[in-house]
């Protein structure tokens, strides 16, 4: 796996009646292996620059160059499926069974693995809805594996769930990174930014990229929330 | 009887009566333009009694509740392509604007069919409405002399429809003595499926002549299926249309028995109107003829057709046995 | 255990239709024995008894045949628009499809060409709402696909609405009602195995895209991002489900109900999934429509509409399953 590279990549979108916006161009290249954090104030385009990341929305300028496919995962509450978990989670290798009308029963034995890595195997027969937020993360996550895309971009992946949860989810994702693909998560969880390898900061007209110590100094998280932070905003956990 | 029957097949028609005023009032409109009526002052209420109209003064008919086909028109005197359409005034088929009707000025509605106590009912209510007396004659097949007779006085042509009157009881009373016919099934309609059972109007020209109706367990007009026609194994088919008998004349399922022997075919004349239905009406009288002496009709038929009618048929059409 | 009842139970479902198919073949007016109605499969049976097979054998391939395409195209729809109301007659196929029986009728047509017209009708319903949709590029359509199927559908009754008020009231207008009531037994056997060849091919389709279904279901972030293409897939799910729809309406009129019970009842015997819920659905609808075939002829000779049947009766079924599974959960 060979990293993320954008060449002035400008995301954005444009409505017809004039309005809508566009971030300003990002050059940026991410190693295989790595977790970029996205951090911004609400409606600065993350989600934007994510799908546009992910193939779903075309961009506006410049090029993504390719790494292969991507995979999405949109905020906790998006995914709601009636069928089993495990199903859900085996239909991450759709892209490999082009025209087979079935999926293989090793798709099946990958699928439970990858439930199992990430404890949440008990629950391979239950209805995905039944599921709580945390639940149903955690197996969005192991489909993630299952699909086995070499970049991972990851919407909020943190947001509604609880401490437990959440710390199993972050584990999820370095492991998702620690096997060579590149994870791109937005977060308002700024302790996981932290952690993170990069920061790509989002503000109103610019944008910065740097390592989570340069990017969550207090006067930076100012300019780019306009509130005055000590601990993070969401959990109060200090800030390393 | 006729009513009722042409009444049940009319629920389907609801939907009509959106058009109903400026079907009828264009109908008039262009007539208008064309000739003045003025002789036309009786109403059928219905088509049976159109046709009891048209026999006996067709000058005095002041339209048809139903238009006749265009090849009907075609051989029918001039006047009958003059009359506009009505509507049928509580019977089936296009209901009846009765405004447009009351502005023809009429001074009698004739209706022709069942006699029972619903049809009575109906009668008062439209001579309330439209103002104009109202006259129900039995449509039984066995009163049709009667009915004639009847029919000639209202109008005043009593002397002119005796003869005619003199001729349907003939036929009549040679029918009552026609010897005993085959089982029989009526097909109806372009499928053939839908059927007239023991004791309806359109079945009973063949019952009364000793021919025996398979169709039971129901009444008047019904729908039934293939293996059913087959089970119940008629001799013979009995039919007006001729895309029916298209149909099925080369069709094993129709045409072979259950002892494997072939199922006659008698396909009968529509034309002007038809021989045993259609309406169910004095036309019946030619089924009648036929039924009597099947060697020696035409020559009845021809003369009856023309009494009836007004027509003077090069060919008078008759009863086919197809192979 | 899953695994068994998996692959165990729409087998089961199949099975059980193939032995009510079986039992309908053996019984009617004609009281032919099943062994005579054996030896004339065989081809060597009394008159009546190929007189019976040829009957009834068309009627049976009818019903089932319409059922079953009904059921699958209502199962696909479900799935697709994740909406349990959802039923064939979502793109306006059905009301097409009328209309276009309805016109022929009119002009006089004879059984098959009015089959055809139907088939054409109800094709032409779909194809109008798809493409309508397909101007309106909104997000993954399906809101736009309803609308769309709605005004279809709305134009198609209005035109039916216009024959019916045209039509000569004596003959042509009780063809069309009665046709459009819905009928098993006025298909001949080309005629019935012509209706066969698109539900077939169309029931392969839906089957096929099975687990492509429920990733379609997700919505089209989701199966674009799962590496489907998200537009030609449910393309052809919806044409198929269409191709299936008109064909059952092609042969046997107007049958409701068939298409929004099935699928639910196959629900709750073998789960979510679309691989097993379209199989399950079409041999529940084939059963279904046997059931009703068996009810039509049932009461004395004349023959009730199956139209009718289907509604009297999956109407309160439905009902009941609706009340049943809401109470599970």
């Amino acid at each position: 796996m060979s990293g993320l590279r954008l060449e002035g990549l400008v995301a954005g979108r444009l409505s017809r009646s004039g309005g809508g916006f566009r971030l300003p161009p990002l050059d940026l290249t991410i190693e295989a292996g790595k977790v970029l954090a996205l951090i911004g104030p609400n409606g600065a385009g993350k989600t934007t620059l994510l799908k546009t990341l992910a193939g779903l929305l075309p961009p506006l300028a410049g090029a993504i160059v390719d790494t292969g496919a991507p995979a999405y995962l949109p905020p906790p509450g998006a995914v709601s499926a009636g069928f089993s978990v495990l199903h859900l989670t085996a239909l991450g290798r759709a892209r490999l069974r082009r025209w087979s009308p079935g999926l293989t029963p090793d798709d099946l034995d990958t699928a439970r693995a990858a439930l199992d890595r990430l404890e949440v195997g008990h629950l391979a027969d239950h209805p995905f809805d039944r599921l709580s937020s945390g639940q149903q993360q955690l197996v969005l996550i192991a489909r993630l594996f299952v699909q086995d895309a070499p970049v991972c971009l990851l919407d909020e992946p943190l947001a509604l769930l609880d401490p437990a949860h959440a710390q199993a989810v972050e584990a999820a994702i370095q492991a998702l990174a620690a096997e060579g693909r590149v994870v791109v998560a937005s977060t308002h969880h700024l302790p996981f930014a932290a952690r993170a390898d990069r920061v790509l900061a989002i503000g109103p007209d610019w944008m910065e990229i740097g390592t989570p110590a340069e990017a969550l100094v207090p006067d930076r998280i100012r300019a780019l929330f306009g509130v005055e932070v000590s601990g993070c905003p969401c959990c109060g956990q200090a800030l390393s | 009887m006729a009513a009722n029957q042409l009444r049940r097949t009319s629920m389907l028609t609801t939907r009509r009566s959106a058009l109903i005023g400026a079907g009828s009032a264009m109908t008039l409109a262009a007539c208008g333009s064309r000739s003045p009526r003025a002789a036309g002052d009786v109403i059928a209420a219905g088509q049976p009694a159109a046709l009891l109209i048209w026999a006996v003064a067709r000058d005095r008919l002041a339209g048809w509740p139903r238009r006749p086909s265009t090849g009907a028109l075609a051989a029918l005197p001039d006047l009958a392509a003059t009359l506009p359409e009505l509507g049928a005034l509580g019977g089936g088929g296009q209901p009846a604007n009765l405004e447009a009707m009351a502005a023809l000025r009429p001074r009698l509605v004739i209706d022709y069919g069942d006699t029972d106590a619903e049809d009575h009912a109906l009668g008062d209510r439209m001579k309330t409405r439209l103002g104009v007396d109202w006259r129900l004659i039995d449509g039984a097949l066995t009163k049709i002399p009667e009915a004639i007779r009847e029919a000639g006085e209202l109008l005043d042509v009593s002397r002119s429809v005796a003869g005619l009157a003199d001729e349907a009881a003939a036929v009549l009373d040679r029918w009552h003595r026609a010897p005993a016919g085959s089982t029989f099934y009526y097909a109806r309609g372009v499928d053939g499926l839908e059927t007239g059972f023991q004791g309806s109007l359109a079945t009973e020209a063949f019952e009364g002549a000793g021919w025996t109706n398979v169709a039971g367990e129901s009444r008047d007009i019904g729908r039934v299926t293939r293996e059913q026609v087959a089970a119940w194994d008629p001799e013979v088919l009995v039919t007006m249309s001729p895309a029916f008998t298209e149909s099925v004349r080369h069709d094993p399922v129709w045409r072979t028995r259950r002892g494997g022997q072939r199922r006659r075919l008698l396909l009968l004349p529509d034309h002007p109107f038809g021989w045993i239905d259609r309406p169910p009406s004095i036309n019946r009288l030619l089924a009648c003829a036929w039924l009597a002496d099947p060697e020696g009709a035409p020559l009845t038929i021809a003369g009856l057709t023309r009494r009836l009618y007004g027509m003077v048929p090069a060919e008078v059409p008759m009863p086919q046995w197809i192979r | 255990m899953s695994r068994l009842r998996g692959s165990l139970l729409p087998a089961l479902l199949v099975l059980l239709t193939l032995a009510g198919a079986f039992l309908v073949l053996a019984t009617g007016p004609l009281g032919v024995t099943p062994d005579a109605l054996l030896t004339a499969v065989a081809g060597q049976g009394a008159p009546e008894a190929e007189l019976a097979l040829a009957l009834r054998g068309p009627r049976l391939l009818a019903a089932l045949t319409c059922g079953a395409a009904l059921a699958g195209a209502g199962a696909g729809f479900q799935i697709l628009f994740r909406n349990p109301l959802a039923a064939p007659d979502l793109l306006g196929v059905s009301s097409g499809a009328g209309l276009g029986a309805a016109l022929a009728l009119l002009l006089g047509a004879g059984a098959a060409l009015v089959q055809g017209a139907a088939f054409a009708g109800g094709l032409a319903a779909g194809t109008l709402a798809l493409a309508c949709a397909a101007l309106t590029r909104s997000g993954d359509g399906r809101l736009a696909l309803i609308l769309c199927g709605v005004v279809a559908g709305a134009l198609a009754s209005a035109g039916l609405g216009l024959v019916v008020v045209v039509a000569e009231p004596y003959s042509q207008l009780p063809s069309i009602t009665y046709w459009l009531l819905g009928s098993f037994t006025r298909a001949t056997m080309p005629e019935a195995v012509g209706a066969v060849v698109p539900v077939a091919a169309g029931a392969a389709a839906l089957i096929w895209l099975g687990f492509r279904l429920d990733i379609l279901s997700l919505g089209d972030e989701q199966a674009r991002s799962l590496g489907l293409p998200a537009r030609p897939l449910r393309l052809l799910a919806l044409a198929a489900a269409a191709l299936m729809t008109s064909s059952a309406v092609a042969v046997a009129g107007v049958v409701g109900w068939i298409g929004l019970l099935a699928p639910h009842a196959a629900r709750l015997i073998v789960g979510e999934r679309a691989g097993r819920l379209i199989p399950a659905s079409m041999a529940l609808g084939g059963l279904f429509a046997l059931v009703i075939d068996r009810l039509a002829t049932a009461f004395g000779p004349a023959e009730i509409p199956v139209g009718l049947l289907s509604a009297a009766i999956g109407a309160p079924a439905f009902l009941i399953l609706f009340v049943a599974t809401s109470r599970r959960s």
